[in-house]
């Protein structure tokens, strides 16, 4: 059990734990719209350009929060406008914007001196680094998305089901949508510190998709997803510190592997009932 | 039937609220010289149209002919340019998605996969109206229930959207359509995609629909599915072409405006239907003979 309570005596982990549940619990509950939408590149390209916006707050010095949200709303903005010329698809756009600006943040942050910012720690995430100011900002992000999901549930599902009749039925789809993308990148920003640029794309596709696995129903689907990406995130914590790797790549891993054993439990299951199908019809006179 | 491009506008009406007597009584859906589209870029113009509590009316045109574009303008999902809309006597403002108007989308514009059941997809109808709670109250299931069994759904509302046939689903979105208690039901490309059965079975549905005070607008590309089976057809290309009952409208001269192509109009045993004549494989001989053939097995036979 002492790899389970010596962790916590430390302050930052357990700092870091309070982050990870909730960085974990508010990309798995933000990954089930990303899923469904068919968005998963916006997220991956958002992440991207965050580092170009961290990198220029670095060498304006002012606060990197602060550069990493001009950045998402830069980009949501340019991918908007490249996306809308004629002849190029949206997913054209948000490669074009987003890696300009992952390239910008990589030569600013490293021509600027003394920034006391590691690359490798904005891209692959630094448990350590979790301090007071990002915990705040993690849990006034995930207040926000709690309050709009239960504010606006149906309309939020009734506008990623369908867009065209959501609107037409007097939804504001639109601006559902556009919370959607605020909130998107909201997440984005607020989960940089602990699961790094390069793989938060994944924390807010994976809880979703192996979660689709398990049901049916959208109300469960959120739940389940929510508490994939927080358990995920601990134990992918956990890995972190006994392995001293990047928690980012931890946390990541973790889930992975749990989306390929269910995976693969769910195809035995399905072919195991579809074998009994078969073998009982051959039974049937 | 048809209606006159050259009328004059009619003074402002005064708004009734819906479900008022009054309300009861003005027409379902009144069109005024409508144009719009999206943005500056103009898909329709001069489109008048009324219809009645009962009617069904097939509106065919080729592609771009504005077919979609009408009833994005009737949902306020298009850019109105000029005219005037009103649903159940109510002024509908541009942009604004009517109260009591209900569509139901193409199926194969769907996201089967999508992890619903039939009930919570029926349901979602009523997010504009339903309260900020994240679940939907007792009466409101209730009334989704009520829908369900109406149109033959019921004991299926707990399946998966997936699990439904093309049938099943064309009854799915025809409750979600009516749980706003519509006055109008808009129907965009019913026929598409489905088979012979499933057209029937629909058509059936709303006709049943219609009978109930219902105002149904089904558009679709199918023209002898439409001449065959509804009593008013609305021919469009960029503008009205032809309103009316399809023994008046279903003319080479109105084909030949709607389509830009020479089509022959054939009438047997008390039925209409339509024939393309163009050689299809550069022989004369063949396309008369399939054009023999298909003159004999009339397309509504299935």
């Amino acid at each position: 059990m002492d790899w389970l309570i010596e962790p916590l005596g430390f302050g930052f982990f357990q700092r870091a734990l309070v982050a990870g549940v909730l960085v974990g619990g508010l990309c798995g509950s933000l990954s089930v719209f990303v899923v469904q939408r068919r968005m998963s590149s916006i997220g991956h390209g958002l992440a991207h350009s965050v580092l170009g916006g961290v990198g220029i707050a670095l060498a304006l010095g002012v606060h990197e929060y602060l550069g990493a949200a001009a950045a998402t709303a830069v980009a949501a903005v340019l991918i908007d406008r490249v996306g809308r010329r004629r002849g190029l698809h949206v997913d054209a756009a948000i490669w074009i914007v987003t890696t300009a600006l992952f390239a910008l943040g990589v030569v600013v942050v490293s021509r600027v001196e003394g920034v006391g910012v590691s690359t490798e720690s904005l891209l692959f995430g630094d448990v350590l680094g979790v301090g007071t100011g990002d915990l705040a900002l993690i849990g006034a992000v995930s207040a926000g998305f709690a309050i709009l999901l239960l504010a606006r549930w149906k309309a939020l599902v009734f506008t990623t089901f369908d867009h065209d009749v959501a609107a037409a039925m007097g939804v504001a789809a639109g601006r559902h949508e556009a919370l959607l993308n605020l909130a998107t990148a909201a997440v984005v920003v607020a989960s940089v510190r602990v699961l790094g640029v390069l793989l938060i794309a994944s924390a807010v596709v994976l809880p979703a998709a192996l979660a689709r696995l398990l049901t049916a129903s959208f109300g469960r689907l959120l739940a389940l997803a929510t508490v994939v990406g927080s358990a995920a995130a601990v134990v992918g914590l956990y890995a972190s510190f006994h392995l001293n790797a990047p928690s980012g790549s931890t946390i990541v891993l973790t889930g992975t592997t749990a989306f390929a054993v269910v995976l693969v439990v769910v195809a035995v299951r399905t072919g195991l009932a579809r074998r009994r199908g078969i073998a009982e019809a051959h039974r049937a006179p | 039937m048809a209606v006159d491009p050259a009328e004059p506008a009619e003074p402002r009406r005064r708004r009734v609220a819906s479900g008022s007597p009054e309300a009861s009584h003005a027409l379902p859906l009144l069109v005024r010289d409508l144009s719009g589209g999206y943005g500056a870029l103009r898909a329709l113009e001069h489109v008048d149209l009324e219809v009645a509590r009962g009617e069904i009316v097939g509106v065919v045109g080729p592609s771009g002919a504005g077919k979609t574009t009408l009833l994005r303008l009737l949902t306020g999902q298009a850019d109105r340019h000029a005219g005037r809309v009103e649903v159940a006597g109510q002024r509908i403002r541009n942009r604004r998605a009517p109260r009591r108007v209900g569509l139901v989308p193409q199926l194969g514009s769907v996201d089967w996969d999508f992890p619903l059941t039939v009930e919570q997809a029926v349901l979602l109808g009523l997010s504009a109206d339903s309260g900020r709670r994240p679940w939907f109250s007792r009466s409101e299931r209730a009334r989704a229930r009520e829908l369900l069994d109406r149109l033959g759904l019921d004991g299926l509302a707990q399946r998966p959207i997936r699990a439904l046939s093309g049938g099943q689903r064309q009854r799915m979105f025809l409750a979600r359509a009516m749980i706003r208690d519509a006055d109008v039901l808009l129907l965009d490309e019913p026929t598409s995609g489905v088979d012979v059965a499933t057209r029937a079975e629909v058509l059936g549905l709303v006709g049943e629909l219609a009978a109930d005070g219902l105002a149904v607008l089904i558009t679709t590309h199918d023209l002898n599915w439409v001449a065959a089976h509804l009593p008013r057809l609305l021919f469009l290309n960029q503008s009205v072409v032809a309103d009316g009952p399809p023994r008046e409208v279903l003319t080479p001269e109105v084909l030949r405006k709607t389509y830009e192509a020479d089509l022959t109009v054939i009438h047997e045993q008390g039925r209409i239907a339509v024939v393309d004549e163009q050689p299809l494989l550069g022989s004369a001989a063949t396309a008369s003979a399939a054009a023999a053939d298909r003159a004999e097995r009339p397309p509504w036979t299935g």
